[in-house]
């Protein structure tokens, strides 16, 4: 014998198929609407929680890719300014050269051109970026060479700040590369107690210049070919960190694209699937309604007279 | 041989049953969608048949009852049934709550933070002189302690309106329960289809609400008992009296029904219970995660921080959690992290920024006393320590010198809460300690160098361990990032709503199906009734022909005189 079915049965049946079709239809709206597969934790905890951890390590590569970036611009200051320190020990190289074959008068008009460039030389060592001494090692707020001058305001003594301006600072570029983002000020200049020291060499051509020592001036040549052969492997230097940075961050973007690619891959609804099951799901949903349009309207009452 | 008058009175009889008959269906049509409504039948019975000398002869029809078409099996099922619908309906309801609190991926608001915090720390170690980069760091670890803060608090709002909600549901239940019982004393008398109806579906809602199991003895008097204790909610006449005990958001909650605490229960008012309480399926699971996440953070951090110096050393320094007391060993003074055995390097430096004096304070948790340290501490050059309220304050003898931590090896720094990051040991608590939101020169990015007997502002060395936090692993047993303990928790919670929910999808069939059995039973077919009304009113015409034709017969007798 059938089941006994009553008008109640019919009516919640159908409610309860219909609340089922529009759960199915809302889940899959909101698929559509965000884009992606998940838009609930329950809806597949064991994804979410493998994203959460994707996204993380996506987070960790943009701080890496920050701490490069920072670093890369200032690299890119120290390059210009090995250039411009280069330029300074080439024309005092020239000065020397022509300091130790003319005698006279004209020895003092390169005695002030050998202050000019001292001059130079102490404001580029003192160069600031962004509040920071370049050349000042860890001691970034304090000028890494201090002046004393006499009463004609001319530069006789340049002394390195006593705490210290060798200091290394380091970037951390990847999760296992560091980058020294620094130079230290007298790898640069040379140290201060040494017969090279780039501001104590212009100092001693001016004055001996001045003088007209031209054998004083001749036996500088050497110092100054030294303090410029020092900065070459610092140019060679920054420009390898500054390679290495770039490599870095080439594989730190291939990482974070694989990681982009595998969180689309779990999170991502596939628009075209899901277009085509909210067609279905519609179609159904419309059989259902008018399914139960027809079944809970009837009734003997319509047939009794 | 019956006579006339007892044929009038068969047809009378007919026509009253037709009447009742009538009537019944129209009221189980009219109670159609009625909760708890079962359908009426009225039994008819042949009237007592009469002995004639040719035979046995018919007197009409008699109504025997009209009784309520039930079948107390189905009913157990259904109740048995809609008990673990309910359970499961609440649990998913609630942890759906607590899911959208850590929405999902990017949405998690403790996540975003931290991620942001980390970020602002890596900035920093990129400039670590710049004292708006340490602003940054300041703001993002108070964003980061508020998210923690306002995710807990939203977790024990849900708690203390489970309480609440336990407290409703325990009145209702004792509201159900006496009801029941005062039914139970009305029903002497025999049976009455719309009392049964009335104490059925009051049954119905106490099954929903706790799991109950019945029986009903051959007075028609109920007992109603817990399905999972068997504790007699309802005997006879006389209702227990359940009570919700507890604070609505520390310890446990309890239920008492007449002073004996229930062990297990079912329904709304067990998922609730165990909501409330769990600490393996619960809120208080969820609690605890999110408190230890805050927690191992908090330490993690500060144990980086403490051994770190800002732009400039501290004026003083003063431990942020206390001892229970200053002559207990560190090890037993219940402090938010245990020390080990090692030690850590104190500094002073002169107001010119160079090192005065420096020392290694040896720590041994068996036997290294707050009261000991301070003594420690003060043997160092130009250091005083003095203990007060179980805390332990560091001062420089010269006011214009300032201290410096180093290396900790010990982890007393970070127990203690000295030159830290963050105060406070759990989610709710934690917030970027003052002294540094007063001061952001003091946030630690770099560390002493002890050979050198210097700090320099250009160092950015602690600021990047601080952001390599983000990646370390140092959560539960060290093998988790905080990012990635985060998504294990949101992967519990996430497992726990959708066991939930399938679980609530899979008992909802389950009720379907044995709710249509009931209905099936017990239910009103319109059709039914209204094919019935066709029949009895066909029935009627016929006893009020007969009735007419009876009349007829007797005209045709009486003209006859």
């Amino acid at each position: 014998m059938p089941i006994r079915i009553t008008t109640n049965m019919l009516a919640s049946q159908s409610l309860l198929a219909l609340r089922h079709s529009l759960n199915r239809l809302s889940k899959t709206q909101a698929q559509l609407a965000t884009g992606r597969r998940l838009t609930r934790l329950a809806d597949d905890p064991e994804a979410a929680a493998s994203g959460a951890r994707l996204q993380s390590r996506l987070a960790a590569i943009e701080q890496y890719k920050r701490q490069a970036n920072a670093a890369t611009a200032l690299l890119g200051t120290y390059d210009t300014l090995l250039a411009q320190l280069n330029e300074i020990g080439a024309s005092a190289q020239e000065l020397t050269l022509r300091g130790s074959n003319s005698i006279g008068p004209s020895a003092s008009g390169l005695a002030s051109e050998a202050n000019l460039l001292l001059e130079e030389l102490v404001e580029l060592a003192n160069r600031q970026v962004d509040g920071r001494y370049l050349l000042g090692g860890r001691e970034t707020l304090t000028a890494p060479f201090s002046v004393t001058r006499n009463a004609n305001g001319d530069i006789i003594t340049v002394t390195v700040n006593p705490r210290g301006i060798n200091g290394t600072i380091t970037a951390q570029v990847s999760s296992s590369a560091t980058v020294q983002t620094n130079l230290p000020g007298e790898g640069v200049l040379g140290p201060q107690i040494g017969p090279d020291f780039l501001p104590q060499l212009l100092i001693d051509l001016r004055d001996n210049l001045a003088l007209g020592n031209s054998n004083a001036v001749s036996a500088l040549i050497n110092s100054f070919k030294t303090a410029q052969d020092r900065l070459q492997p610092l140019v060679a230097a920054v420009g390898s960190r500054l390679s290495l940075i770039k490599n870095v961050q080439e594989l730190n973007r291939d990482e974070a694209l694989l990681l982009q690619g595998t969180l689309s891959e779990l999170l991502d609804a596939d628009l075209a699937r899901v277009t085509i099951e909210l067609q279905r799901q519609e179609v159904v949903h419309e059989a259902a309604l008018a399914a139960t349009a027809r079944t809970i309207g009837l009734s003997l009452v319509d047939f009794l007279r | 041989m019956p006579g006339p008058i007892s044929l009038l009175s068969l047809a009378t009889q007919s026509l009253l049953a037709a009447q009742l008959a009538q009537q019944t269906a129209a009221a189980n049509a009219a109670n159609a969608a009625t909760p708890g409504f079962s359908r009426r039948r009225v039994d008819f019975t042949e009237g007592v048949p009469e002995r004639t000398a040719s035979g046995f002869v018919g007197t009409g029809v008699l109504v025997k009852q009209i009784r309520r078409i039930r079948d107390s099996f189905l009913d157990s099922q259904v109740r048995a049934d809609s008990s673990a619908l309910a359970e499961a309906g609440t649990r998913a309801t609630v942890l759906n709550r607590i899911g959208s609190i850590f929405g999902v991926l990017e949405d998690n608001p403790v996540g975003q933070a931290l991620d942001e915090f980390f970020t602002a720390l890596g900035d920093l170690a990129s400039r670590p002189e710049d004292p708006a980069f340490r602003t940054t760091v300041l703001i993002r670890g108070q964003t980061l302690a508020t998210t923690f803060k306002e995710e807990v608090e939203s977790l024990l709002q849900i708690k203390r309106e489970t309480f609440f909600s336990l407290g409703d549901q325990v009145n209702e239940v004792n509201s159900v329960t006496a009801q029941i019982a005062r039914l139970n004393s009305q029903l002497t008398g025999g049976s009455n289809p719309t009392r049964d109806d009335e104490r059925d579906r009051l049954i119905d809602r106490l099954a929903e609400l706790v799991g109950v199991r019945v029986s009903v003895d051959s007075n028609g008097v109920a007992q109603v008992v817990l399905a999972g204790s068997g504790m007699l909610l309802v005997d006879g006449v006389r209702a227990a009296t359940l009570t919700l005990s507890g604070n609505p958001e520390s310890g446990s909650a309890t239920l008492d029904l007449d002073g004996n605490t229930i062990q297990s229960l079912s329904g709304e008012v067990g998922a609730l219970l165990s909501l409330r309480n769990s600490s393996t399926n619960g809120i208080p699971l969820v609690v605890g995660e999110v408190n230890t996440l805050a927690a191992g953070v908090i330490h993690a951090v500060n144990r980086v921080h403490a051994s770190g110096v800002g732009l400039v050393g501290l004026s003083s320094a003063t431990s942020g959690h206390q001892v229970s007391a200053p002559t207990t060993p560190l090890g037993s003074a219940g402090l938010p992290v245990t020390p080990v055995t090692g030690s850590f390097t104190i500094a002073v430096f002169d107001s010119a920024g160079a090192m005065a004096s420096s020392g290694s304070i040896a720590v041994d948790p068996a036997t290294t006393t707050l009261n000991s340290l301070a003594t420690d501490i003060t043997a160092v050059a130009g250091l005083s320590a003095s203990v007060s309220g179980n805390t332990l304050t560091i001062t420089p003898t010269n006011p214009t010198d300032t201290v410096v931590f180093g290396t900790d090896t010990s982890d007393t720094l970070v127990a203690l809460g000295l030159n830290r990051f963050f105060a406070g040991t759990d989610a709710r608590t934690m917030a970027v300690d003052s002294t540094l939101l007063g001061n952001p020169s003091l946030v630690a990015a770099a560390q002493l160098d002890l050979a050198g007997g210097i700090f320099s502002p250009g160092d950015p060395s602690n600021a990047q361990a601080l952001a390599g936090l983000q990646s370390s692993r140092f959560l539960a047993g060290n093998t988790q990032t905080p990012a990635e303990s985060l998504a294990a928790l949101a992967g519990t919670i996430g497992a726990l709503d959708r066991a939930a929910q399938v679980d609530t999808a899979a008992r909802e069939v389950i009720l379907t199906a044995s709710t249509a059995q009931r209905e099936s039973v017990s239910g009103v077919s319109l059709d039914e009734e209204l094919a019935d009304m066709v029949r009895f009113q066909q029935a009627f015409e016929a006893s009020a022909r007969f009735l007419a034709t009876l009349n007829e017969m007797s005209r045709t007798l009486f003209d006859l005189l």
